[in-house]
């Protein structure tokens, strides 16, 4: 034990606790004659009726360290949620000291496999189970393990037992049941009550069961009723903490007590692992479980568990009460007497409920002298006061990789943002470096907002104690309840099997449940609640990429058009200087009756939009269509430019695959019998691969490789998107012909025709169909057919010219101009000024607005799909190109 | 020294392997907290030396065999998209995030324990292709 010097050190403490709490009662005791306590006593219970103690059972509970428990709430802070929800751990005790003897009851119905001495045991044992309860219940020990020493009791705990416990309030059980003056207590209940049946060093078995260590190898599962898969304190505080709430619960108890059992096999008949845990001398055991025909119950136990995490435990409400406490804690647990670890058994729930500077002062065990010590318990006290009067921390901003209707979901860069977010709030140095951050920024927008008098709700202006991260938690529930062993009813089949063979789903469905329903959030005072939103905004964008779909709104209780505003007022002084587009205020023109109409319709046009899935160097960016992106996309034009921005993507153009089909088909019509093989003009890299495919909708052509048609008679032709400045069908054409090129593209094109072929090309009937296309880009490929003396007949079906908004000198075509020669600049030498200036625009500057389904042109308007910097913030496109390669 | 969260020793693991080409995993619990155990064996030696403190623990049970901790790191991995669980089972975890993800979620925390993890990935799968029931 000396080797953990803390651990070591813990124990002392909590053993010098228990006997200054014990040992008054026990001087009482030793007064008292041997066998002077002989009657049980009956308790009236809320859930259970009547549940009878016996005489041993009555002096332990009559003993201040269990009546200790009378004064803390089962639930924590629960009843600030649930205002019903007022029970105590005491009662708790009581009830599964109940539920323990139906469990007993239930393995015992026909032989006495438990004997009594081992039902005492585990009797007295549920009913002190519960006593290295602190303050409030788990909310004491949740708060405790944001303290790093408290993680690392756990650990070297942990080792020492050779058993995982995460738990402090078990850590502290296990000594506190191990202490001489526990001991001594349980020797005076003996001899006065005239029980001698409990086995041999009870304390020291009563330890075990606790923390779930095995305490009988003839029954090697008998501790799990105490703490194990179908435990009696599930089963209590299960049906007490639903019951007491008033909330439903599905897990049918008394169904599953009535098929607990205990049958004795022959240790060669029992599963592996449980061998291991039996003595070879030993030829039988005796195995508890659940009767196989009990699986279900299992399950709803699961069921139950999970339900009761979510709506319970874990409600968020529920969660910034328990915010509160721990920033209590913060401030003063360190100061206690026996530091943090002992703090939860310094303080009972009024106590806190009631704080003032006495009563921090008896908490510390002097007067606050020191100034440092007297601010911490002035906010200590205010926040105590905050939760005495249910003026309640609320939710300021939420965050989790599955907010519902996310637009930026799929993006790599914002759920790996949201993957450093939450593992920096659930580490306690980073969480606190964060809250340090958030803090500073809120002085910086309470001062722009003019809003400093908001710090008049607390004692002096340090706001650090009044937010609390609070991540995301994935405590499994299933992961006990599926050790338990089902166990065979007839003589065929396995006599025990696990559950988690036979109901191998169970953990994975109920932590689904649960996974996809905790989000992590920022607490803080209703007075700070907007600033801390907008902190949180700017941090997390800025420091882990991580953006706030506007989803996440009502999850942190936000209303846009406040946020809206006061954004406005932190633009105008300048807060959002270096931050991305995205999060800046929203131009005036968004909040127009017109405008969701607007977005509306642009969403519906891209709605077929696939755009490329691609590796960039820095970052792989889905391209899922939504509002929330589109309307991004034109906050990063800000507020002179979003009108125009907005009439740019109304007109956008999708040229996709009814597009294709519908003009080829058109030309096939006009020229039957012509036309019978359709070829893609280009290599499997161009997108004619894909065109070619959506024109063989059209049952009377079949795509063939150029080569294979030539060999035919038939003429030949090519369907393609669309045609802008007509040069890259010619640099095609030019390339297959093997003729010097006309324009440079930089792109890779492959061998000319052999000869042979090239001749047949020269003479076959030859189409090209655009589907769309500018009347000058079809003019340059005719020319250039009759320079390459082809047989080439061209159709463009729907004419699309380029954007008028781009060849007027307007203000908004500066501005594209700008962008597009900001977002070009680029490493590389070619990329002088010169091609920079003839590609701001879209190759050509002639700013087309169009775009497949499956890319975007490089005529298309480059601000469009071109991501990178501009003016020095991060320019995110609609939709992206494929780069060349 | 850096405060390592039983979340961390797993995204770092999982990151690593995407980085590896690493795709599928079983997890049945008799195959795969014993492999999560001598990962985690490897992690506790080498710490120090990268001054590192896990502020975690995996024992499995001497009974079943299984982590409470390692199924808690799994559900935490699902939470944050680092993995999923295959239907209808749940038996078997996929890697969500490729191998630039992986980088990224590297370097962004864990940039000077690039070897360590490294390490780890080794020793995860050495132990996880002698396991008796790939």
């Amino acid at each position: 034990m000396a080797e953990y010097q803390e651990l070591d050190e813990f124990r002392k403490r909590i053993e010098r606790w228990t006997e200054d709490l014990l040992r008054p009662y026990l001087s009482g005791l030793s007064a008292r004659p041997e066998k002077s306590c002989r009657l049980s006593k009956e308790f009236n219970d809320a859930v259970w009726t009547t549940v009878v103690l016996g005489p041993l059972e009555v002096i332990v509970l009559d003993s201040p360290l269990l009546q200790r428990l009378r004064h803390i709430r089962q639930l924590g802070v629960v009843h600030l949620v649930y205002p019903s929800g007022t029970h105590s751990r005491l009662e708790h005790s009581i009830g599964t000291l109940h539920q323990i003897s139906r469990l007993i009851a239930g393995i015992n119905v026909e032989t006495k496999l438990i004997p009594p001495g081992w039902v005492s045991l585990l009797r007295v044992t549920a009913l002190a189970h519960d006593v290295g309860h602190g303050v409030m219940s788990h909310v004491s020990e949740n708060a405790l393990l944001n303290f790093h020493s408290t993680r690392r009791l756990l650990k070297q705990f942990s080792k020492t037992i050779q058993r995982e416990q995460r738990r402090p309030s078990e850590v502290a059980a296990f000594y506190m049941i191990g202490s001489p003056a526990f001991s001594d207590l349980i020797s005076e209940a003996q001899r006065i009550s005239g029980d001698h049946t409990l086995p041999a060093e009870p304390t020291k078995l009563m330890q075990l069961a606790i923390v779930g260590k095995q305490i009988n190898p003839e029954i090697p599962l008998l501790q799990e009723l105490i703490s194990g898969p179908f435990d009696a304190d599930k089963l209590d505080y299960m049906t007490r903490d639903a019951r007491m709430t008033g909330v439903p619960v599905v897990t049918d108890i008394p169904r599953l007590v009535q098929k607990v059992r205990g049958h004795r096999l022959p240790t060669a008949k029992l599963p592996k692992e449980l061998q291991t845990s039996v003595p070879s001398k030993q030829e039988t055991c005796v195995v508890t479980g659940v009767a196989l025909s009990g699986g279900r119950t299992l399950d709803e136990l699961v069921f139950g568990q999970t339900l009761l995490f979510d709506k319970l435990y874990r409600h968020q409400k529920v969660r910034a009460a328990e915010a509160m406490v721990a920033a209590v804690f913060d401030q003063i647990a360190e100061m206690g007497v026996g530091g943090a670890l002992l703090a939860p058994y310094s303080l009972l729930d009024a106590d806190i409920l009631d704080l003032d500077i006495a009563g921090v002062e008896r908490f510390v065990g002097h007067p606050l002298d020191d100034p440092e010590e007297q601010r911490r318990a002035q906010v200590a006290i205010d926040i105590a006061q905050r939760l005495h009067n249910r003026r309640l921390f609320r939710r300021a901003y939420a965050f989790a990789q599955s907010m519902p209707q996310d637009p930026y979901r799929a993006d790599d860069g914002h759920r790996n943002g949201l993957v450093h977010l939450t593992a920096s709030t659930r580490r306690s140095v980073t969480r606190a470096s964060i809250i340090d951050e958030l803090a500073n920024m809120v002085h910086v927008i309470l001062d722009a907002l003019g809003s400093r008098a908001a710090l008049n709700a607390i004692p002096g202006d340090d706001i650090r104690p009044y937010i609390w991260v609070d991540p995301p938690k994935t405590k499994t529930q299933s992961n006990e309840t599926v050790r338990a062993y089902l166990l065979g009813d007839g003589p065929d089949g396995p006599p025990a099997m696990p559950f988690r063979d036979e109901y191998a789903e169970t953990p994975g469905w109920s932590n689904a449940y649960l996974l996809t329903r905790d989000t992590g959030y920022v607490f803080t005072l209703e007075e700070l609640a907007l600033p801390v939103y907008l902190a949180t905004e700017k941090y997390v964008r800025m420091q882990f990429g991580v953006r706030s779909p506007g989803s996440m709104l009502p999850y942190a209780k936000q209303h846009a058009d406040v946020v809206g505003a006061a954004k406005r007022t932190l633009a105008e002084a300048g807060f959002y200087d270096d931050a991305p587009y995205d999060i800046r205020p929203v131009p005036i023109q968004f909040e127009m009756a017109d405008f969701p109409g607007r977005l509306a319709h642009v969403r519906s046009a891209l709605e077929h939009y696939e755009g490329p899935v691609y590796e960039a160097q820095e970052q792989k960016r889905s391209t899922i269509m939504s509002q929330q992106r589109i309307s991004s996309f034109v906050q990063q034009f800000g507020g002179d430019h979003a009108d125009e921005a907005l009439k740019m993507l109304e007109q956008l153009r999708v040229v996709g695959r009814d597009q294709l089909v519908e003009a080829v088909k058109s030309f096939v019509v006009a020229h039957p019998d012509e036309y019978r093989n359709v070829v893609p003009l280009g290599e499997a890299k161009d997108s004619s691969a894909v065109t070619t495919y959506y024109a063989g909708d059209i049952a009377d052509l079949r795509i063939r490789s150029l080569g294979d048609a030539l060999r035919r008679d038939d003429g030949i032709l090519f369907a393609e998107d669309f045609v802008g400045s007509g040069a890259q069908t010619v640099s095609l054409l030019e390339s297959l012909l093997g003729v010097p090129p006309t324009t440079t593209l930089d792109e890779e094109r492959e061998e000319p025709l052999p000869s042979d072929l090239r001749d047949l090309f020269i003479r076959r009937k030859l189409a090209i169909v655009y589907a769309a296309g500018s009347k000058a880009g079809v003019e340059a490929v005719e020319l250039a057919a009759s320079r390459l003396e082809l047989n080439l007949e061209i159709y463009r079906h729907e004419e699309i010219a380029p954007t008028a908004n781009f060849t007027s000198g307007s203000e908004f075509e500066k501005r594209c101009r700008v962008i597009g020669e900001q977002l070009l600049a680029d490493n590389d030498p070619a990329h002088d000024a010169t091609w920079i200036s003839e590609r701001a625009l879209g190759y050509g500057n002639d700013g087309f607005l169009v775009v497949f389904p499956y890319n975007t042109p490089t005529q298309t308007l480059t601000c469009l799909w071109k991501d990178g910097i501009v003016d020095g913030i991060e320019w995110v496109p609609l939709i992206p190109r494929r780069p060349k390669r | 020294m850096q405060e390592l969260t039983e979340n961390d020793f797993f995204q770092g693991l999982v990151a690593t392997l995407a980085i590896k080409g690493v795709r599928k995993i079983s997890i049945r619990t008799d195959n795969f907290d014993p492999v999560l155990l001598a990962v985690f064996r490897r992690l506790e030696e080498r710490a120090p030396a990268f001054d590192v403190e896990p502020d975690f623990d995996i024992i499995p049970d001497p009974i079943h065999g299984d982590s409470p901790t390692v199924r808690d790191i799994l559900a935490s991995a699902a939470a944050d998209g680092l993995i999923s669980f295959d239907n209808p089972e749940y038996q078997d975890i996929e890697i969500k995030i490729g191998a630039h993800s992986g980088e990224q979620l590297l370097s962004h925390d864990f940039a000077a324990l690039r070897p360590l993890f490294d390490e780890l990935a080794v020793v995860f799968l050495d132990v996880y292709e002698h396991s008796p029931l790939t």
